[in-house]
């Protein structure tokens, strides 16, 4: 979802904020680089987290609940 | 009102006339167009005998309405140098000072080069796409009604409309018409893509879903002109630098903006990724309401296209359904998920999927990226629907097998 949002907002802000073509290099850049802080420092350690739920505590958690 | 119409009109013509005199822009529209739907006659020919031997009556049916695509889409694609060189050209031949001081609005200026833009390659599209109907007549083919005929004019000018109005757009942000052709790309090979969902539907046989891709098409098409017409400058047209490439400053520039001016990581996550995420928030809050409507949506087409299915059907059948969606009638042996779902297989998996979203995003203005999240995120309206119509509760199969999928 937020990997999602992320790339919209990319688009979004490239459209609205590109008045002048000479500005293309900058903007694309900042932008880019925004995506890169989310990736990085949100979106992969919470995939990294759920992985480690879905694998560990979900399981345990379904098995308590449904006893098989 | 007709007063403010008649200068794009006068844009259109002096484009135009331009166009019908050379005849080295005018020789490869024809040769195409009076070719290609020979072309295909010919390969329409030779298949549908090779599709006799194994009586594959589907595709021989829908043949036809395939070929007018391909024919439609052909000359657009060539006609497309046109629009691409309607500003950047006229600056590079000089031409584009005397356009710019006519007494024009700039809006007036944009629709007169949209509209020679469209008008050309659609010619040529409908005359390619008629001239192959005349011959299709000819074999024993099955020639589609006149609401699918009325569809795939429709669609083929949804394309022309599409591309031309991209192309307006790289022309007026290109500093050359070399890059032009090269940005071009983008344009071509996503509609191309676009165009290969367009002939499933197509041999699925579907007409609804299929107005609904020609209305998806004209709506991203007046997102572009509108953004075209926004982003129009006159003044920018009449200046000549060129973009470089500077690896060094890029680099330099991505570091800086990626680290902002944080001394440590806690510094970091609070300053630099917090103001990061507070911009990207209006779309978080967007995509959050794409996924709820998503979910209500596939929820309530399963439950009332699948419902008087489920309720007629025998029980075999049922049987077979509960089957064939992972035997959904019984849980998994749970103790054996941890052996087959390692934390580092999902992370991965989870990982290449928001990988291919961005990719997808950025060839695509984002709406590639945001259809695949609503193909994922819509699977799980529908398969709660359809646990709940074949009598299993729902929740225990959503924890177990929507979450590995859906991750983040």
């Amino acid at each position: 979802m937020i990997g999602s949002a992320a790339v919209l907002y990319f688009w979004g802000q490239l459209w609205s904020r590109l008045k002048w073509a000479s500005l293309w290099g900058e903007v694309v850049i900042e932008l880019l680089a925004d995506w890169a802080k989310i990736f990085i420092g949100l979106v992969v350690p919470l995939l990294a987290i759920a992985a480690v739920i879905e694998a560990y505590i979900t399981p345990s958690l379904l098995f308590q609940v449904m006893g098989n | 009102m007709f007063n403010k119409l008649k200068p794009i009109w006068l844009v259109a013509k002096r484009e135009l006339k331009d166009q019908l005199r050379d005849w080295r822009v005018l020789m490869p529209m024809i040769i195409l167009t009076l070719c290609f739907p020979y072309l295909m006659n010919v390969f329409a020919s030779e298949f549908v005998d090779f599709l006799n031997q194994f009586d594959a009556n589907l595709l021989r049916d829908r043949l036809v309405p395939f070929s007018i695509l391909i024919i439609g889409f052909f000359p657009i694609t060539v006609s497309l140098v046109v629009a691409l060189e309607a500003f950047v050209g006229e600056k590079e031949r000089g031409t584009i000072e005397p356009l710019l001081s006519a007494p024009l609005d700039d809006w007036q200026l944009y629709f007169g080069k949209l509209l020679v833009g469209v008008i050309t390659p659609l010619i040529a599209s409908y005359t390619s796409i008629i001239l192959y109907l005349l011959l299709a007549s000819r074999l024993n083919l099955t020639i589609p009604p006149a609401s699918e005929l009325l569809q795939l004019f429709l669609l083929t000018t949804a394309h022309a409309v599409l591309m031309v109005s991209a192309a307006i757009v790289i022309s007026v942000q290109s500093t050359s018409v070399k890059a032009a052709n090269l940005l071009a790309s983008f344009i071509v090979i996503p509609v191309a893509i676009l165009m290969q969902g367009e002939a499933v539907m197509l041999f699925w046989g579907n007409d609804q879903v299929l107005w609904y891709g020609i209305a998806g098409v004209l709506l991203i098409s007046l997102l572009l002109i509108r953004v075209g017409i926004s982003h129009f400058q006159r003044e920018y047209l009449l200046g000549r630098e060129i973009d470089s490439i500077n690896l060094k400053w890029i680099v330099k520039t991505f570091i800086s903006n990626f680290t902002g001016e944080a001394k440590t990581l806690k510094d970091w996550y609070q300053h630099v990724l917090g103001a990061a995420l507070q911009r990207v928030l209006p779309a978080l809050f967007f995509v959050t309401l794409i996924a709820g409507v998503c979910i209500w949506a596939s929820y309530a087409w399963i439950k009332n296209n699948v419902a008087d299915m489920v309720a007629t059907a025998t029980p075999e059948e049922i049987t077979d359904l509960k089957e064939s969606i992972s035997g959904i009638g019984e849980l998994p042996d749970l103790s054996e998920i941890q052996d087959h779902l390692s934390a580092s297989f999902l992370f991965l998996n989870n990982t290449r999927a928001v990988a291919v979203i961005f990719l997808a995003g950025m060839v695509s203005f984002s709406v590639l990226g945001i259809m695949l999240y609503m193909l994922n995120i819509s699977l799980i309206g529908g398969l709660f629907a359809l646990l709940e119509l074949l009598g299993t509760n729902p929740l225990p199969i959503f924890f177990s097998r929507c979450c590995s999928a859906w991750g983040f």
